[in-house]
């Protein structure tokens, strides 16, 4: 016995199109005028007879957005197979929605305002603004880019990378293959078998238990470079840039070697190397320049008892937009050149 | 994903290619985008997303000159990546807020490298006044596991060349020259980690010669090498003006805050004296 479905189409209710076949599952686009028809043919007995028919709703006050039956049409038909409006309404729930089960869920909506709970062998991403709480639980691979006021809670077998600012608490447990990157002001929990990347800036708890391999730390990079500069001369005052060849001409003018830092940034440390050792009572001494302004936050004298290559540590912060150089000044006529001049920096 | 800083400096005085990622620093230089091909370049293991693009110049142009600049890829079609940022008048700086994604290096041949080099542009109208421009923005590795990594560039430009025998020395960044003496192209690394995920590309070398780059880590300036990373062996194609490229992404060198850094680069096999050559040099704190 063979079932037979079909579908008509029309715009205006006068000129429809050739029936179409479609199967159990399809998910169609309507017109204004739909025919529906289903034809069955075999060689079957009296008591074989049975019809799988459709059972739609159309123009009822409560349920226009909706039908159920066998084989249902509406916009959230439910059933053995339905047709569908296409889905105008992108506006997720305003309470709790929880899926469980075998899911693969993209999440993308602009704004979920109440709670998101997932659980089963999930595969889901997640680029929405969250004001509620996220809980994922179960097999997880999961990506979460969200403004995260409320709560984040995740366990179970994890391979989680999260990249937002978290201004709420997060809690991770099981066995947890996480990269973390976020601004944390809330507390931030881990426990069980993980290896974990958290780059955060956390301002407020943070609590750490089981087998964990763990790598706490802000992003960080090195600026600066090599050069040579040229030899620094005698009570000089030089400039050179953070920039990977120094501009090694020896400025002297310090703008004409600042370079404009477009996100904020902390510099911690800074590492020379000269082109030879300096003379006797000569001094060199570096200085990251902020705005045209030496900084004391990190200083590094060399001098003959340095030999040719010395570090120093410290803090000098730059807001996005600041200028950076780093000044040379000697004491005496140093004879010698800075052939690399590197530090690190950390993006705010 | 975690956010790095690219610096590096314009030494055309406000006009022509220049070597974008510091990956060369002897670029023949042009006059804009009829140039394109024969400018700076750079390449990359992985996909870098390029962020908040700042340029300031040492002297604002003047008048009605403009100095103005763009991020392309693509030698041999070059695509804009960017808009045009351009500096006018009695203007020093100007920033941009745009985003764009440099490939990362596709070695399959020398069609597929070509077309994922990347480079900026520079030229002028006017004539401007004579200064340097910087660049400084904010860059981010895609993929989840490599967000942490920064990269340094060294090398030759589009029509330059390094020099293989005798046996050269050369810092991870900056300055492309190159010294048959370590000790005076070591830098002092700031910062505990390990290098990793390494881009080569290479061309022009006599056929029948191979080279091999080495990345060498020693514990003083004057001390010899402790542990290195590769050789990384380079062949001559055919013909030996095709590109050709490698991308390691396993092999790590550890190295600790304090201790010393540098590439060697020397002839294995033939006649040949030089290379042309890009590297990229990943740094995983």
């Amino acid at each position: 016995v063979v079932e037979v479905f079909e579908i008509s189409k029309s715009d205006d209710g006068l000129t429809f199109s050739p029936f179409e076949t479609f199967a159990f599952g399809d998910v169609l686009d309507l017109a204004n005028y739909v025919k529906f028809r289903v034809t069955l043919y075999g060689d079957f007995d009296t008591d074989d007879y049975r019809l799988r028919g459709f059972s739609g709703i159309a123009d009822d006050a409560t349920l226009v957005e909706g039908g159920f039956g066998l084989s249902p049409f509406g916009r959230f038909p439910f059933g053995d197979g339905g047709v569908c409006l296409e889905d105008e309404n992108t506006d997720l729930p305003q309470g709790l929605l929880s899926l469980s089960g075998s899911l693969q869920v993209l999440v993308d909506q602009p704004n979920i305002t109440g709670d998101l709970a997932l659980s089963g062998d999930l595969e889901a991403v997640f680029s929405a603004t969250l004001a509620g709480s996220l809980a994922l639980s179960g097999d997880l691979d999961v990506e979460v880019f969200v403004q995260e006021e409320g709560a984040l809670n995740l366990s179970g077998s994890l391979q989680v990378l999260v990249s937002p600012p978290v201004s709420g608490s997060m809690s991770l447990s099981g066995d947890l293959t996480a990269e973390i990157v976020m601004l944390e002001s809330g507390s931030l929990a881990l426990s069980g078998d993980d290896q974990v990347s958290v780059f955060l800036q956390e301002s407020g708890s943070m609590s750490m238990s089981g087998n964990l391999a763990s790598v706490l730390s802000n992003a960080f990079a090195i600026l600066g470079g090599f050069g040579p500069s040229a030899n620094v001369g005698s009570g000089q005052t030089i400039y050179i840039s953070p920039t990977p060849d120094m501009q090694t001409v020896n400025l002297t003018t310090e703008a004409a070697a600042a370079v404009k830092i477009p996100i904020a940034i902390t510099i911690s440390s800074i590492y020379v190397v000269l082109t030879g050792t300096l003379g006797s009572g000569v001094t060199l001494t570096f200085k990251y320049v902020v705005n045209g302004t030496p900084s004391s936050g990190i200083v590094l004298t060399m001098n003959t008892a340095s030999g040719t290559s010395a570090s120093a540590s410290g803090t000098v912060s730059l807001a996005a937009g600041d200028t950076l150089s780093i000044q040379i000044v000697s004491s005496g006529n140093a004879l010698v050149g800075v052939q690399s001049c590197l530090g690190q920096y950390q993006a705010a | 994903m975690a956010s790095f800083l690219f610096m590096s400096t314009s030494s055309k005085n406000n006009r022509g290619q220049h070597q974008v990622f510091n990956s060369l620093t002897a670029s023949t230089g042009g006059a804009g985008d009829s140039n394109d091909g024969t400018g700076g370049m750079c390449i990359t293991p992985f996909d870098v997303l390029l962020k908040n693009i700042s340029r300031n110049l040492q002297v604002a142009p003047g008048g009605l000159a403009t100095c103005n600049h763009r991020i392309k890829k693509n030698q041999s079609s070059p695509v804009n990546l960017t808009g045009i940022q351009t500096i006018s008048g009695s203007d020093t700086s100007v920033t941009n807020d745009v985003e764009a994604t440099v490939p990362a290096l596709d070695t399959t041949s020398n069609t597929t490298i070509l077309q994922t080099v990347n480079f900026m542009t520079e030229w002028t109208t006017n004539a401007p006044a004579i200064g340097n421009a910087f660049y400084a923005f904010e860059y981010q590795v895609q993929g989840v596991g490599h967000s942490r990594v920064s990269f340094y560039h060294i090398g030759s430009d589009f029509g330059g060349s390094k020099t293989i025998s005798p046996t050269q020395f050369m810092p991870p960044m900056g300055s492309a020259s190159q010294s048959t003496t370590q000790s005076l192209r070591k830098v002092m690394w700031p910062v505990s980690g390990n290098f990793q995920y390494i881009a080569i590309a290479w061309k022009n070398l006599t056929a029948g010669t191979t080279a091999a780059l080495t990345l060498e880590r020693s514990t003083t300036l004057a001390g010899a090498t402790a542990t290195s990373l590769g050789p990384f062996s380079m062949s001559a194609a055919s013909p030996t003006g095709n590109w050709q490229g490698t991308i390691d992404t396993s092999s790590t060198l550890a190295i600790s805050a304090g201790e010393f850094v540098n590439w060697k680069i020397e002839r294995t096999a033939g006649t040949g004296t030089s290379i042309q050559l890009m590297v990229c040099l990943g740094f995983n704190p």
